[in-house]
């Protein structure tokens, strides 16, 4: 009860700043007014102190207004309970749908980046578009790198450095673009989710150009083409070869050839059994793309994490 | 030696055999004269020959002695040369046919001829469809220059009758496999095998001209010979003919491999009803040959195609046409690569279908 006290007080002075300052502009496409306020740093077990939670506040808030999506981070502190890291990936999910997506009705874009100081664990959970652009899956595994790079100052301790590297690093990426190839897929429905024409699209199918390896794909048909002219060149020389003489036994008179023993004796006969292995193996794996889920709140979440 | 060209009785001329009418006939004139009629003129002709003209053949050069004979054309009076080999050809200025008969005289008599049922013009046709149906072909191997050096030959052949005793022992396997519950069974059942056989051949040929290539011979075969000939020297006219360079002791080792081969599949063919065979003793041995010496007609081609002389023949009796063309490497790298870009463009429709 407290830290929730904690939660709506720090919420409200973030609320506050942003009213009072007017600083960061802020897209009607993406962003919701009625939700702008929840934008923000939640400490409530007070990691940062007054300093570094104005700059880490101020960077969050520049970076949502930069990326055109929602941002929050959530700290919690050595002495909290030490959740296991899957409770903590379903808390961060959980805790995004409770500042964006319940209060707007919808699935919105944005990111939110859960650190545990107690476990040393640091999840980012990912919502929308944020799916596709802060991508989890494949050569182009943003999050993993993100959080990778957070960690040298986790270990230092400089959790603000911390939050004002996580968001350069979601501005950089968010201009890099849409990764290639880039998809995700809800590991509790099926569901496939991918960026096409400005918006996220959620279907049942994925588009053919996203579900196919291409950097796979071309060098098999570039090998299947040259061994198939091989097979053809040696094919039309061995058809143009001359051919093979007729047999000598079309000179075989059969009207004098006579067989005068021709026998058959069984030997023997040997029964040989063999078990079959019920264990048929597995079947070729999935295609490529990063991977979501669903929260408790019904909504579709990507993201990842790992400890310092 | 004496070289001998038929003349029409009517107008002087040299006749030719027509393999289509079977007949021969006189281009000048064009009568035309039947076997029969033929020995008739030829023995006139010959008498004419012994009464009128001296001992023709003059050899001229010690070095020629051995391998090249001369002799002088019936129609121009010019020099012929030929090798020893030779024994129907054409003279090189009137291009009127020459047989020489001293090369188709006793031991080189040929028990029988099978005469050319294909004309020129059928056999250019024949391989006008051969050559449409190779589709890799060298743009030009179609040219006039080229079938200009389409040649009718008589090529010397032994065909021969063997006897053959034939013994076989192997080991039979027959094997059958099922599946019950979680277990796959394999029966083997194992038989011994005897074969004995007497094996006959007849009519097997092989060509006794060293210089003419064996392998293309062979796949030149079959002939059909119900349509053999006794031999007549009439048949030749028109026709290069050549007498053999290896006789029957030369011939035996093909023969009798060949042979062997015919028995050995014979008695493998008796063994058909099992999943294996491993043959443990064989046996097979010719107890008995009985040869003719036979020309048998062959259309000859070569033709020069990067540095290379690839060399045809086409069965004179059946038009069955053998030989190792030359392929043109342009026609084939772009097939290859068209079919190359097919299978990729395939292979990835595939790849994204399957998605």
């Amino acid at each position: 009860m407290k830290k929730h006290l904690k939660r709506i007080l720090t919420a409200a002075s973030a609320m506050l700043m942003l009213l009072c300052v007017f600083a960061v502009p802020v897209s009607a496409d993406r962003i919701f007014e009625d939700v702008i306020a929840n934008i923000g740093l939640y400490d409530p077990d007070s990691v940062f102190g007054e300093s570094d939670y104005s700059e880490a506040n101020s960077a969050i808030l520049e970076t949502s207004s930069s990326i055109d999506m929602y941002v929050a981070v959530q700290v919690t502190g050595e002495d909290a309970p030490a959740y296991s890291d899957g409770e903590i990936e379903a808390m961060a999910d959980d805790m995004y749908d409770e500042l964006f997506n319940i209060p707007h009705g919808t699935e919105t874009d944005g990111v939110l980046l859960y650190l545990s100081l107690s476990t040393h664990y640091a999840y980012i959970s990912t919502c929308g578009t944020a799916q596709i652009y802060y991508y989890n899956g494949g050569s182009d595994d943003r999050i993993s790198s993100i959080v990778s790079g957070m960690g040298d100052y986790l270990r230092r301790e400089d959790y603000a450095g911390a939050v004002n590297y996580f968001c350069r690093q979601l501005v950089y990426y968010k201009e890099k673009g849409v990764p290639k190839d880039g998809y995700t897929v809800n590991d509790d429905n099926g569901e496939y989710a991918y960026y096409q024409n400005g918006e996220l699209v959620h279907s049942e199918t994925l588009p053919w150009w996203l579900g196919v390896r291409w950097s796979m794909m071309l060098p098999i048909a570039g090998i299947i083409g040259l061994i198939t002219a091989l097979i053809s060149v040696l094919c039309v020389k061995n058809s143009y070869k001359l051919k093979k003489s007729l047999s000598p036994m079309n000179y075989v008179s059969q009207q004098d050839t006579h067989f005068y023993v021709q026998e058959d004796l069984f030997l023997r006969k040997h029964v040989s059994k063999t078990h079959i292995s019920s264990d048929s193996g597995r079947g070729g794996g999935g295609g490529g793309g990063g991977h979501s889920h669903t929260s408790s709140g019904g909504f579709s979440h990507g993201g990842g994490g790992g400890h310092w | 030696m004496e070289s001998l060209a038929y003349k029409c009785p009517n107008c002087s001329a040299d006749l030719k055999f027509d393999a289509a009418t079977q007949t021969f006939t006189c281009d000048f004139c064009s009568s035309s004269f039947t076997k029969a009629e033929m020995d008739e003129i030829a023995a006139k002709q010959e008498e004419l020959a012994a009464a009128e003209r001296p001992e023709e053949e003059i050899r001229t050069d010690e070095e020629f002695a051995e391998h090249t004979s001369v002799y002088s054309c019936d129609s121009c009076g010019a020099t012929i040369m030929a090798d020893d080999t030779t024994a129907a050809t054409f003279c090189y200025y009137c291009h009127n046919p020459v047989i020489l008969r001293g090369r188709v005289s006793g031991d080189y008599r040929p028990s029988y001829v099978l005469p050319f049922q294909i004309d020129r013009e059928q056999a250019i046709g024949h391989f006008q469809d051969w050559c449409k149906r190779h589709k890799f072909l060298p743009s030009d191997f179609l040219s006039a220059a080229q079938q200009e050096k389409i040649t009718g030959l008589y090529v010397p052949f032994w065909v021969t009758d063997c006897d053959l005793n034939a013994e076989m022992d192997a080991l039979g396997k027959k094997v059958r496999s099922w599946t019950s519950g979680d277990y796959h069974y394999t029966e083997t059942r194992e038989y011994a095998l005897t074969r004995k056989a007497k094996v006959v051949l007849r009519g097997l040929p092989a060509d006794g001209a060293s210089h003419i290539d064996d392998e293309l011979m062979e796949a030149v075969e079959p002939f059909d010979y119900r349509q053999v000939q006794p031999f007549a020297m009439q048949y030749l006219s028109g026709f290069l003919a050549e007498r053999y360079d290896m006789n029957m002791a030369a011939m035996f080792p093909r023969i009798q491999k060949r042979a062997v081969q015919a028995s050995d599949q014979l008695l493998r063919s008796s063994m058909k009803n099992y999943t294996t065979v491993s043959v443990t003793r064989s046996d097979i041995k010719v107890m008995s040959t009985n040869w003719e010496y036979m020309l048998l007609p062959v259309w000859f081609m070569t033709y020069k195609y990067r540095d290379k002389v690839y060399e045809f023949a086409l069965n004179g009796q059946t038009a069955k046409f053998v030989g190792e063309p030359p392929v043109s490497r342009g026609k084939l790298a772009a097939f290859a690569a068209v079919l190359g870009v097919l299978a990729a463009v395939i292979t990835l429709v595939v790849g994204v279908m399957m998605k």
